[in-house]
């Protein structure tokens, strides 16, 4: 048999599609051990493994369903899902999807949510390093700049829909304490980011907010910001100018933007 | 063909110790890191590696060259890899004598090979594409292994010494590892020993394994064993001096005995040392 048909079969073996377990027939006994004792030292420690990357990325989803629960939805995963990334916090990431998709876990938005809290903090935690732009920058900007003017945002920074009341759901199982269920009939808007290049995380957006903030993400100029917040709240254009605005400085307090592109001065 | 000069008495980088070596600056000759570890955009480990490799040597140990796969080289991870070893500047850079999947599969394994012509001169080739890739010579390591395939026309000793010679890499020789598999597969790990070339062996790990009775396993969360010491000693007395350092993945503890063990190595070795230049 050729070196590629017996990784084939091995392969296809730890992943439970050789029912006949074919590929005993190529393991030669030890003295202490048969080949089926010794082929499951590997069998056992690929789900093992796998499993110990989800725990290890969804600690408070973990705790969220209980280890019960907890490990009947990484089992299903993982016979589902076989891995196809070298970094095992890719392979951790398609368990909100997955959920999303598969019943039961369909059921439940809410630990759909905390699965994708937790997923987009992780993803937050190595995302490219950036330094904060200044906020002194704006004082630069002529007013009649201001409208063309785009920002480019730290690459951790993500705006989530997410169940009412996840927030505290996610911190309460993060501490194993009790928690007022969410209201999954509505919705709340959290900002996650790495802080400072350290430290990931998140607060609360109003609906407003979170609006603006992601066609910010999205590349959209202050003026289509200011544009869409009128169309959202209908309220005069300075009264509009000035929320946006204090929304920029807020996001310039928390160190989100790294850099301001003024369209009338680039060359 | 020179051999890197020895870096002394190292140990694994892992995260749950950044803190302690930031503070304390311990006395480790040099740090192996898992190069996967580092092929992230930013945040905190790169930083962390930033600081580490400001005070100490590194060399880079990486788990997904799937060398003896029969999939294509992975050129995505290749680039990665040089990119890093760009960025940190490794003494050499090291992975294992293994495949971990095919068909675009990973199975996060160090998965087992036949010791055949076929394989052996396929990871040749393998070698030599990488080493021509990277533009540097690569360490590769015997892993621990659970099955003896009924296809293997060699030992495996001799299916190492031959790849080291062809393909003219260096080897990592893993000290618990040959211990562990000399008893899942009844060889006698001295055996291994002196079967491999001095000129090629840049570097030991030591690490803990578990005794299953039936079997042994590399887990990496025990300390290192009085057997594995013991062929430690031997390994010493012929390959030596060469890197040595020890490898902890799981059940962490302080620091404190990590370096307890690391100074037990270098009593070792001193010792044999000492016993060959009076001989
Ligand atoms: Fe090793």
């Amino acid at each position: 048999m050729s070196l590629a048909a017996l990784q084939a079969k091995f392969q296809a073996a730890l992943l439970g599609l050789d029912a006949d377990q074919n590929i005993l027939a190529d393991v030669k006994a030890s003295r202490q051990l048969e080949p089926a004792a010794r082929f499951g030292v590997y069998a056992s420690a690929y789900r093992l493994r796998l499993a110990g990357f989800l725990a290890e990325d969804f600690k408070v989803l973990n705790n969220a369903l209980g280890n019960d629960g907890f490990h009947a939805l990484v089992e299903a995963y993982i016979d589902a899902t076989p891995s196809r990334h070298r970094n095992a916090r890719w392979y951790a990431r398609g368990l909100p999807d997955f959920m999303q998709a598969t019943s039961p876990w369909n059921e439940s938005r809410s630990l759909i949510d905390i699965a994708r809290l937790e997923r987009a903090m992780a993803d937050a935690f190595d995302a490219a390093d950036a330094s904060a732009c200044p906020v002194a920058a704006l004082a630069a900007l002529a007013p009649e700049d201001w409208p063309q003017v785009r920002f480019a945002f730290h690459a951790s920074a993500m705006v989530l829909t997410l169940a009412k009341g996840i927030g505290p759901a996610f911190e309460a199982a993060a501490a194993e304490t009790a928690c007022p269920e969410p209201d999954e009939t509505q919705d709340e808007f959290l900002l996650v980011w790495r802080n400072g290049e350290v430290q990931v995380v998140y607060r609360e957006l109003t609906s407003a907010e979170a609006m603006a903030l992601s066609e910010a993400l999205a590349g959209k100029n202050f003026g289509e910001i200011c544009a869409l917040l009128q169309f959202h709240d209908e309220a005069d254009a300075d009264t509009i100018a000035a929320r946006a605005g204090s929304y920029l400085a807020r996001w310039f307090a928390d160190g989100l933007v790294i850099e301001i592109r003024n369209p009338n001065t680039a060359l | 063909m020179q051999k890197p000069s020895p870096l002394g008495f190292g140990l694994g980088l892992r995260p749950v110790y950044y803190r302690e070596i930031f503070e304390s600056k311990p006395p480790v000759d040099w740090f192996e890191v898992i190069s996967e570890n580092y092929m992230v955009k930013g945040g905190p480990p790169l930083a962390a590696l930033e600081r580490i490799r400001a005070d100490y040597p590194i060399v880079m140990h990486g788990v997904s060259m799937s060398i003896a796969s029969t999939a294509p080289l992975d050129e995505d991870y290749l680039a990665a890899l040089k990119d890093l070893a760009d960025r940190f500047q490794p003494e050499y850079i090291s992975d294992h004598l293994c495949w971990t999947g095919v068909h675009g599969v990973n199975l996060h394994d160090l998965l087992p090979i036949p010791y055949t012509q076929e394989a052996l001169d396929h990871v040749v080739g393998r070698i030599a594409q990488v080493q021509d890739f990277l533009g540097r010579r690569i360490a590769i390591e015997n892993v621990s292994s659970y099955v003896t395939f009924a296809e293997s026309e060699m030992d495996e000793w001799t299916f190492v010494r031959e790849l080291a010679r062809r393909a003219d890499c260096w080897l990592l020789l893993d000290v618990n590892n040959v211990f562990v598999s000399g008893y899942n597969h009844d060889f006698d790990p001295h055996e291994f020993l002196r079967s491999i070339d001095v000129d090629r062996v840049v570097q030991f790990h030591l690490a803990g394994h578990e005794d299953r009775g039936t079997h042994k396993i590399d887990t990496h969360d025990e300390p290192v064993s009085e057997e594995v010491w013991a062929l430690f000693a031997e390994a010493w007395r012929r390959f030596g001096p060469v890197s040595t350092m020890i490898e902890r993945d799981d059940k962490f503890p302080p620091f404190a005995e990590l370096l307890a063990e690391l100074q037990r190595a270098r009593e070792i070795a001193a010792t044999v040392s000492k016993i060959g230049a009076a001989a």
